[in-house]
């Protein structure tokens, strides 16, 4: 069975790219454009995965995986973002996986096959 | 009872204890040791509990007694006999008489005298139905460790008296004091560790910089002669941030160095006899400077919903974090069981009057020696007491400071009447009083060392005769006496050094006389080099600031049109694809510009302004013109007012242009779709004021201030330099004024410019 990412990001055109991107591994893609609706969608759908930016009007991408972690202790976390400088701090102790956004979508792709696998 | 004057020997050995004979008189804390009583200087946790742990330990001792002569004896009379002396032994009374059923017992040679009635009494009943009365001559004090005690003796005796009955209870007897013994060791071990606390906080006491007391605490918890502990890691609390902070961290990084470590401890501590001398003077050459410290020094961790420290600090708990603990916890608490990577721990706050001072780590990671309960009891009275100590020398530390402003606040005359000569000495500044003539009365010992020469010379000489360097000052001091004007310099340079000086005219309180002046003289070279450093790292740190948010804002376009240019080699023979793709390509190009204009329109320094005449209004319609796409896409509202058809003004219209642009963009974003946006310019004669305002969200005060500051944005997206720039074109290019106005509804950004430069 295919599964189910959501993808968080306030640009259309990363939330475009990312979707065509991970559609093309196969996997089913449901975009959110800020925190709460993310949260809205992650808790009334049946994801396997949710990959989020930091940087959002409103709350942010940390705050979002924290939540989800509060009320989803093994929800699958993946933060996507341009800044470097989160990944050893504390508030991105929810996420699973912590991936610096770049042209290259690799590492990504790697991350996620390994988290949904 | 031989063991009992051992432990009375060591317990006056204590600083601030002494052995009373006879009846206690003044109002010193009492403890009472078997038939010792003890006067003690000051009250004290930890003293209390050793006493307690005394009284207890000659209890046991006397039951541990009594059982040994009951196992060889069979005698009902001399055991009942040995009963009630073994009590009065323990308890500390004049003569102690034991009833059961009828048969009796006096501690004493011969008899009770008198009616028994009329003594003081307590009768223990045991559930069990067996019931011992006890009298005593004199009124005693019966506190609950005493009535548990005359229970337990009750249960005890009634298990003699049954074996005497049968054999066969022989056994459980034994059992009895073989438990007996366990309780006595365990005592011994406790007061052992008592004593050694208070040695400890001893130590911590004598001591009044923060620096060593850091070492005493961690040497006693590493120590031998403390609590032998494997290492220790200090945290201090930031109240404001509700973080802790690491300190340092003593111990052995991997085996080879722990065992070094450890040797050298215990041939240092060999050295002494006194534990709190040992502490004291090896805490100040303690080496806290080690690999552990590294890693923990500086660090910060947040309590606030910590599974670990916010039970610690908020909670004042002691805790014992185990193996089993460990896992549980889980990623919460992975930032600390990363850096403590030991199987079990503990931790503990140091508490002092009424809040958590810092958090403590302890663990036995090489021995691998369990945490007992009595390390984790011990540990919380050692907690309590390094807390109180660490409370003191921060309050030592404040109050020196508040010293100092007192000193600089008050009236100094006042001060120095009612202070004696000996303060003066150790003041922290220097303080030079002059009389009325300009002559020295005074140079404290710390003005001697700041400019380096003896009080005796100077005595009577004429300030303005010490020399060249003294020539300013010496006029600034006449000037103020003269005057009889309060002066302050800051930061005076004086030779290399530089000075806070405060020059103070006083008189005479009764007679209102003119009496001199007094000038206090603080070295603040440390302090001015520290703030000269503060201003370069602030302005690198602006840079770096920069930097991170340009380059987070370039890697946006930049993995869109990176990953779409891909995507387009995949989709070559697809127009449409194509086509959507290169749009969106160019889209992202065109941030690319935007960002890389900001950034050169801020960081150009004084370029040439061209100025020219110009009517504003005709500016503003121009930069309609601009927008007017974005007006009609996003369905917004906008109108222009203005109380003069032309506004003449001479000024950088390009840099004025970027202004109105710069403000009605954000207008556009702030307001949004369907929004609506007023544009309004008044002629006011000299100078002109401009008004922006859109009906999106109010600006919070608290931000108002940092909006224009270079790179403050409350968007995801922009460089934050958008109002920088315009504050830059309005106050430095036109000398105008730009601000945020207060309104009840929308956001209103007003500015002024003068019509023409001065």
């Amino acid at each position: 069975m295919k599964k189910k990412i959501l993808v968080v990001d306030d640009e259309p055109n990363i939330r475009d790219l990312l979707r065509e991107e991970l559609e093309e591994e196969g996997y089913i893609v449901d975009v959110a454009e800020n925190g709460e609706k993310a949260i809205e969608k992650y808790f009334s759908g049946d994801y396997d995965l949710i990959v989020l930016d930091i940087e959002m009007p409103g709350m942010n991408g940390l705050e979002v995986a924290g939540l989800i972690r509060e009320r989803k202790k093994d929800a699958k976390i993946l933060i996507l973002t341009a800044y470097s400088h989160y990944k050893y701090d504390l508030s991105s102790w929810a996420a699973d996986e912590y991936v610096v956004k770049s042209i290259d979508f690799t590492e990504l792709k790697e991350k996620v096959k390994k988290l949904l696998s | 009872m031989e063991k009992l004057e051992k432990l009375v020997k060591e317990l006056i050995s204590l600083d601030g204890v002494r052995l009373l004979d006879g009846h206690p008189q003044g109002p010193s804390k009492l403890y009472r040791v078997g038939r010792y009583s003890f006067a003690v200087e000051k009250q004290d946790a930890i003293l209390d509990a050793l006493f307690v742990a005394c009284e207890r330990l000659a209890m046991l001792e006397a039951i541990n007694s009594f059982l040994e002569f009951s196992l060889v004896s069979s005698e009902r009379e001399k055991i009942l006999k040995k009963f009630s002396e073994n009590l009065e032994e323990a308890l500390g009374v004049d003569g102690l008489l034991v009833r059961i059923k009828g048969e009796s017992a006096f501690s004493k040679e011969g008899t009770f005298e008198g009616e028994l009635q009329a003594f003081f009494s307590y009768e223990a009943s045991l559930e069990e139905g067996f019931s011992c009365e006890y009298f005593f001559p004199q009124k005693v004090e019966l506190d609950q460790r005493r009535v548990d005690f005359l229970i337990h003796a009750a249960r005890v005796l009634k298990c003699v008296l049954e074996k005497l009955k049968g054999k066969e209870e022989i056994q459980k007897l034994k059992h009895s004091q073989e438990e007996q013994m366990r309780l006595i060791e365990f005592q011994r071990e406790y007061i052992k560790r008592m004593r050694n606390i208070y040695y400890m906080s001893q130590a911590m006491r004598s001591v009044y910089s923060l620096n060593s007391l850091y070492s005493i605490i961690l040497l006693s918890l590493v120590s031998d002669r403390g609590f032998d502990f494997d290492r220790a890691a200090l945290f201090t609390r930031e109240k404001e941030r509700h973080v802790l902070v690491g300190v340092a961290w003593l111990g052995g990084e991997d085996e080879k160095e722990q065992e070094e470590f450890k040797r050298r401890l215990k041939s240092k501590s060999l050295r002494y006899t006194d534990a709190v001398q040992f502490l004291r003077e090896e805490a100040v050459t303690l080496p806290l400077e080690n690999t552990l410290t590294e890693r923990i020094k500086g660090r910060l961790i947040y309590y606030r919903g910590h599974p670990i420290f916010e039970r610690v600090v908020l909670r004042k708990s002691v805790l014992r974090i185990s193996k089993r603990v460990i896992k549980t916890l889980g990623y919460d608490a992975e930032d600390i069981l990363n850096v403590i990577d030991a199987e079990e721990f503990a931790v503990f706050p140091l508490v002092g009057r009424w809040d958590t001072l810092g958090v403590v780590i302890v663990d036995n990671k090489f021995t691998g020696r369990e945490l007992t309960d009595l390390d984790l009891d011990s540990l919380k009275l050692f907690s309590e007491s390094a807390g109180l100590a660490l409370e003191g020398v921060i309050n030592y530390e404040e109050l020196k400071k508040n010293a100092l402003d007192l000193q600089r606040q008050r009236d100094l005359v006042e001060y120095l009447r009612n202070f004696s000569e000996s303060i003066l000495e150790s003041l922290d500044s220097a303080v030079i009083v002059l009389n009325s003539e300009g002559r020295i009365v005074e140079w404290n010992k710390k003005a001697e060392e700041l400019f380096n020469n003896r009080k005796e010379a100077l005595l009577g000489k004429r300030f303005r005769d010490l020399g060249e360097n003294f020539e300013e000052i010496s006029y600034i001091a006449e000037n103020s006496l003269e005057k009889l004007e309060k002066i302050s310099l800051s930061f005076y340079k004086f030779g290399e050094r530089y000075f806070n000086l405060k020059f103070t005219p006083f008189r005479d309180l009764k007679t209102q006389r003119v009496e001199g002046i007094i000038i206090t003289v603080d070295d603040v070279t440390e302090v001015y080099k520290m703030e000269e450093d503060r201003r370069r790292k602030e302005k690198l740190s602006t840079l770096g600031e920069m930097a991170a948010k340009v380059a987070h804002e370039i890697r946006n376009p930049l993995t869109v049109i990176g990953g779409f240019v891909k995507r387009m080699r995949k989709h070559l023979n697809d127009e449409e694809t194509l086509k959507r793709y290169i749009d969106i390509v160019l889209d992202e190009l065109m941030r690319l510009e935007r960002i890389v204009q900001d950034i050169l329109n801020f960081s150009r320094e004084k370029e040439i302004a061209e100025f020219s005449n110009f009517d504003l209004n005709e500016l503003v319609r121009e930069v309609f013109v601009l927008f007017e796409g974005k007006f009609l896409e996003k369905r917004i509202d906008v109108s222009f007012n203005t109380n003069n058809a032309r506004i003449e003004v001479v000024g950088d219209k390009v840099a004025l242009k970027q202004v109105f642009i710069n403000l009605i963009q954000n207008a556009i974003e702030a307001t949004g779709d369907n929004g609506k946006i007023i544009v309004t310019t008044e002629d006011l004669g000299e100078k002109v004021r401009v008004k922006v305002w859109n009906a999106g969200p109010t600006i919070p005060l608290e931000i108002r201030e940092k909006i224009f500051l270079p790179f403050f944005t409350t968007k995801t997206q922009g460089t934050g330099l958008g109002l920088a720039i315009c504050k830059k074109i309005v106050e430095d290019r036109h000398k105008g004024r730009i601000w945020v106005e207060d309104v009840e509804k929308g956001a209103l950004f007003v500015f002024e410019l003068p019509k023409k430069p001065g």
